[in-house]
């Protein structure tokens, strides 16, 4: 290695630094891309997995360099969007239901239920943070994209129950964390 | 560098391994020069110790992740200088067997063998490395009582220190290169 001043050292440490963290973020991959293949595995459509696998990896990866606070909100939000991957199997088992002569797609209704866990779980895990916060945000980002692989099997309506879902789970939630700091 | 100092840096390494950007600054400004002294140390040519002592330091940042929260900064970064001062000798001691074969026949009797010299450096420098590791109370004791032209004081507090800076290297030096048991 050429002698350097302590300035030039000191910008060379920088990007050292960076690049090792890039390189610990690269882990978080080994833990996204295998949902991926299970996507792929109970028939998700490949533009939607690559699209949104792509975003999903890219989260991951890009919040794990910032911080091993972001790293830890990923995990958390993709094992809470982890049951959504259930409801296309549903869609897949039980199909369109009638009820009172009106037709119901089952899909609904469980995104929104598998929305409401994911976000109970998230906030759970956001209220023991001390930048609870953005700890929230960067899980319901990858609870989201996670859950939008699964729920998407019942279209837009789908993502939109799973987001209510997110919301409705992560009210009380919030609620009581906030009475108790208060 | 006192006690203080060395938690204030093991909160800051700890904060920097997390991804706290903030700590990076009292990281470098508190390793740099003690990386850079280190390797002055071992390896008495100030070009190369600078040398090895960027490396070390690079490679520090390089696997700031790696770091356990709440272990000894200063031994952990020691650990990297002297693994640096290890390779820059050794590849030293390359060049020498490659170039020097006219100069061993030449060697004047008396005079240690280059093995004996390179030997007695090896271990020298072994030394150095684990006496780095020390707390600085245990380095002032052992320097006062082998290397300072004072009279060792014969009291039995200072006999007593003196023990167990002795017990602690002893130490220091099963964990850092093994027992022969």
């Amino acid at each position: 290695m050429a002698p350097m001043t302590e300035v030039q050292l000191e910008r060379h440490g920088r990007w050292a630094y960076e690049l090792g963290r890039a390189r610990w973020a690269s882990h978080a991959l080994l833990f996204v891309l295998p949902l991926l293949l299970v996507a792929r595995g109970i028939g998700r459509p490949t533009v939607l997995v690559l699209g949104v696998g792509g975003a999903l990896s890219l989260l991951a990866f890009t919040l794990a360099v910032v911080h091993d606070r972001y790293a830890r909100a990923v995990f958390a939000g993709v094992l809470a969007g982890l049951p959504t991957l259930v409801v296309p199997l549903l869609s897949g088992s039980i199909g369109i239901v009638r009820l009172c002569g009106a037709t119901v797609d089952p899909c609904i209704p469980a995104s929104f239920v598998s929305g409401v866990l994911a976000g109970v779980l998230v906030s759970v895990r956001a209220s023991d943070e001390r930048r609870h916060i953005s700890f929230w945000l960067a899980a319901v980002g990858a609870a989201a994209l996670t859950g939008t692989l699964g729920c998407s099997v019942a279209g837009s309506a789908g993502v939109l129950g799973l987001m209510a879902g997110v919301l409705v789970g992560t009210l009380p939630v919030a609620l009581r964390a906030e009475m108790r700091r208060g | 560098m006192d006690v203080g100092q060395r938690d204030q840096l093991r909160l800051a390494m700890t904060a920097l391994a997390a991804g706290d950007r903030s700590a990076f600054k009292p990281v470098f400004s508190s390793l740099w020069p003690i990386l850079r002294r280190f390797c002055e140390r071992a390896l008495r040519d100030p070009d190369t110790a600078h040398d090895a002592a960027q490396t070390a330091l690079t490679k520090l940042l390089l696997h700031a992740t790696d770091y356990r929260a709440g272990g000894d900064v200063v031994a952990w970064a020691i650990g990297f200088a002297s693994y640096e001062c290890r390779s820059v000798r050794n590849r030293r001691a390359r060049r020498r067997e490659l170039s020097n074969d006219a100069l061993l026949a030449a060697l004047p009797a008396g005079q240690p063998s280059p093995e004996a010299a390179a030997i007695h450096e090896d271990l020298s420098i072994a030394a150095l490395n684990v006496v780095g590791t020390l707390r600085p109370g245990d380095v002032d004791t052992l320097n006062a009582a082998f290397t300072d032209s004072r009279p060792t004081p014969s009291n039995a507090a200072a006999r007593k220190r003196l023990q167990r800076a002795l017990e602690r290297l002893r130490i220091a030096w099963r964990q850092t290169y093994g027992s022969h048991d």
